[in-house]
């Protein structure tokens, strides 16, 4: 950790990352108003007293929409890429071990799952199944399988030629022992890195989603959504859309810092090896 | 004796180069007709009523839904449905939509030449920028130029699409006023120059999305490449630096560039997607989105089918050209 922050890369990444989990987390609870309560009198206000960020076409208070939406950016797509590396990581974790017909199998399937672009891949799932809150789950879910399936698989290979497997499997110890006790702690690295990685492209694609009207749907506050209820009135209130951009920005660009900043240590660490 | 012995090495080298690709091409047949089954699975598992409620709407009687189910052919069995679905495809008829009953394949012909017109550009824009880019910083690594520079690529590298086409918006459309704000309105009432404008943000935008990745691998590979030996003697044996950087350091550099330019080309047809929504572009996109939006099962599986089949497309030329490029290759599966 102390080494990530020494980079600058890190250390400003870490800074946004820390600073927008912060305010995601804390802020339904300090947001003056209610983020879904409509005041039609009052649409489109510039910043004033009462409303410090001014209020959007439906007169609901900015400050409190941009303090309340980024739950759902963080919520789902860390769920996901978790279920996804838990899921897929395993299986790949023990194909790759074992080798044979099974890594084979695996490995085709996923090559297969790969082979569109994910972000067509949620859409088809959401368009057959609606776009819940569940269904978004599954669907970034299965989109990141075949990703964290390919580089889990890549650092098992790395590993399970290496002596102290090896004197595992004299041992006699089982396989799932091996895989998890003693390759695992040596990969952490560039799985940390990658699971950042997807974390950060899942929020972009959760909030594309919004976006496009296909994820989080209104009246939650969601950034992603946000923007785009902003864009019919943008000129005449263009806060409303800036301030979630903000937000969005600051987390993705904090992300992507800090997985290069991961990248370099894991890699810093392999080298003394 | 030599010659002959050359030329047999020759044919067999091309037999062999043209059963790898051969292979590529079959196994990414597979692979289309896969994403084919599982897409018209994924749209049609509900039951016909289902399907119908869905366009529908709630309100609807049951002579209302039988109707629309028998008109639209969804009675039948399921695996019938799908055999006519791709049966149709393969001779281009893309199905009748559930909502606007028009001839799918009618609507998406003209969609798609809007759609394609704008990712090429936009791809063949935002690869020479990246390229150009890529190899400005690959000779000049380490200094404060390259570090600024790669910062810049790197935020927007890791900004949503939308949000660079929304900065995009906001600074063309909105402030400046430069560009109209629905681009399908000139579609279907504008001339030929206001068509015209309206390709230009949506292709900057993709062009915006490729040129941080494909100006990072180039700017290392540049910068390894240059080092390289053969370079390096290249450079001893009198050769200019102009000549040396394109002639040896850039070619050996240009297999590993194709197939990340591969990848991100694949990228970018997502991408296309949300562009066209942003900006109000009549294209292939905006029409996925809209046929998701109103429960069109039908328009959805055909614009589904046509991506995976121009990714299909892009992942085979790769292959090909990575085969005919890497002389290495030639020899493997």
């Amino acid at each position: 950790m102390r080494r990530i922050l020494r980079t600058w890369e890190g250390r400003i990444g870490l800074f946004l990352v820390v600073g927008t989990t912060i305010l995601i987390a804390v802020g339904p609870y300090i947001a003056p108003y209610s983020p879904t309560e409509v005041g039609l009198d009052q649409f489109n206000q510039s910043p004033n007293s009462v409303h410090w960020l001014g209020t959007d076409h439906l007169g609901r208070d900015v400050l409190s929409r941009f303090l309340s939406g980024g739950r759902s950016i963080i919520f789902i797509p860390v769920v996901s890429v978790t279920l996804a590396y838990l899921t897929a990581g395993l299986v790949s974790m023990v194909a790759a071990y074992k080798g044979g017909i099974f890594d084979l199998v695996v490995s085709r399937i996923v090559e297969l799952l790969m082979s569109l672009p994910s972000l067509l891949k949620i859409l088809l799932m959401v368009a057959a199944f609606g776009p819940s809150t569940g269904v978004l789950i599954l669907a970034i879910t299965i989109a990141n399988m075949s990703g964290a399936s390919r580089v889990v698989r890549g650092a098992v290979l790395s590993q399970s030629r290496l002596d102290y497997v090896k004197s595992s499997e004299a041992r006699g110890e089982g396989v799932l022992i091996i895989v998890v006790q003693e390759i695992l702690p040596n990969i952490v690295g560039p799985l940390a890195a990658d699971y950042t990685l997807r974390i950060t492209w899942a929020i972009i694609a959760l909030s594309t989603l919004s976006f496009l009207g296909l994820g989080v749907q209104p009246p939650q506050p969601d950034w992603g959504l946000m923007i785009q209820d902003a864009r019919a009135s943008i000129k005449a209130a263009p806060l409303v859309a800036i301030v979630p951009a903000l937000g969005i920005a600051a987390l993705s660009v904090g992300l992507n810092l800090t997985a290069d900043a991961i990248v370099r240590w894991s890699e810093g660490k392999e080298g003394s090896t | 004796m030599v010659e002959v012995i050359a030329g047999h090495q020759a044919d067999s080298r091309g037999r062999r180069i043209a059963n790898t690709i051969f292979q590529r091409i079959v196994a990414n047949a597979i692979v289309l007709l896969i994403i084919s089954a599982v897409t018209f699975a994924l749209m049609n598992f509900k039951a016909p009523e289902d399907l119908a409620r869905s366009v529908l709407g709630r309100e609807v009687s049951s002579e209302q839904i039988a109707a629309f189910v028998r008109s639209n052919n969804l009675d039948a069995n399921f695996v019938e449905r799908y055999l006519s679905w791709i049966s149709g495809v393969f001779a281009g008829d893309l199905g009748t939509s559930l909502i606007t009953r028009r001839a799918v394949s009618a609507v998406v012909s003209d969609a798609i030449g809007r759609s394609l017109t704008v990712a090429m550009l936009g791809a063949f824009l935002g690869v020479c920028s990246g390229v150009l880019a890529g190899v400005f910083l690959g000779v000049r690594v380490g200094s404060k130029t390259d570090i600024r520079m790669v910062t810049a690529l790197l935020v927007i590298a890791s900004m949503p699409e939308f949000l660079i086409g929304i900065a995009l918006y906001m600074l063309f459309v909105t402030w400046l006023g430069w560009f109209p704000t629905q681009a399908a309105f000139a579609f279907s009432f504008g001339s030929a120059s206001e068509r015209a404008m309206n390709y230009i943000l949506p292709a900057a935008t993709i062009a915006l999305l490729l040129l941080p990745h494909v100006a990072r691998v180039t700017r290392v590979t540049m910068a390894e490449a240059i080092d390289a030996p053969y370079v390096v003697a290249a450079k001893l044996r009198g050769l200019s630096q102009v000549q040396t950087k394109w002639n040896y350091a850039f070619r050996s550099a240009a297999a590993s560039l194709i197939s990340v330019i591969g990848v991100n080309l694949v990228y970018a047809i997502s991408g296309v997607v949300v562009v066209e929504y942003l900006f109000g572009f009549p294209g292939v996109g905006s029409l996925l989105v809209e046929a998701i939006g109103a429960g069109d099962s039908v328009t959805v599986q055909a614009v589904i089918m046509i991506f995976a089949i121009f990714v299909i497309i892009i992942n085979v030329s790769v292959d090909i050209i990575i085969v005919i490029l890497n002389p290495r290759l030639r020899y493997g599966t």
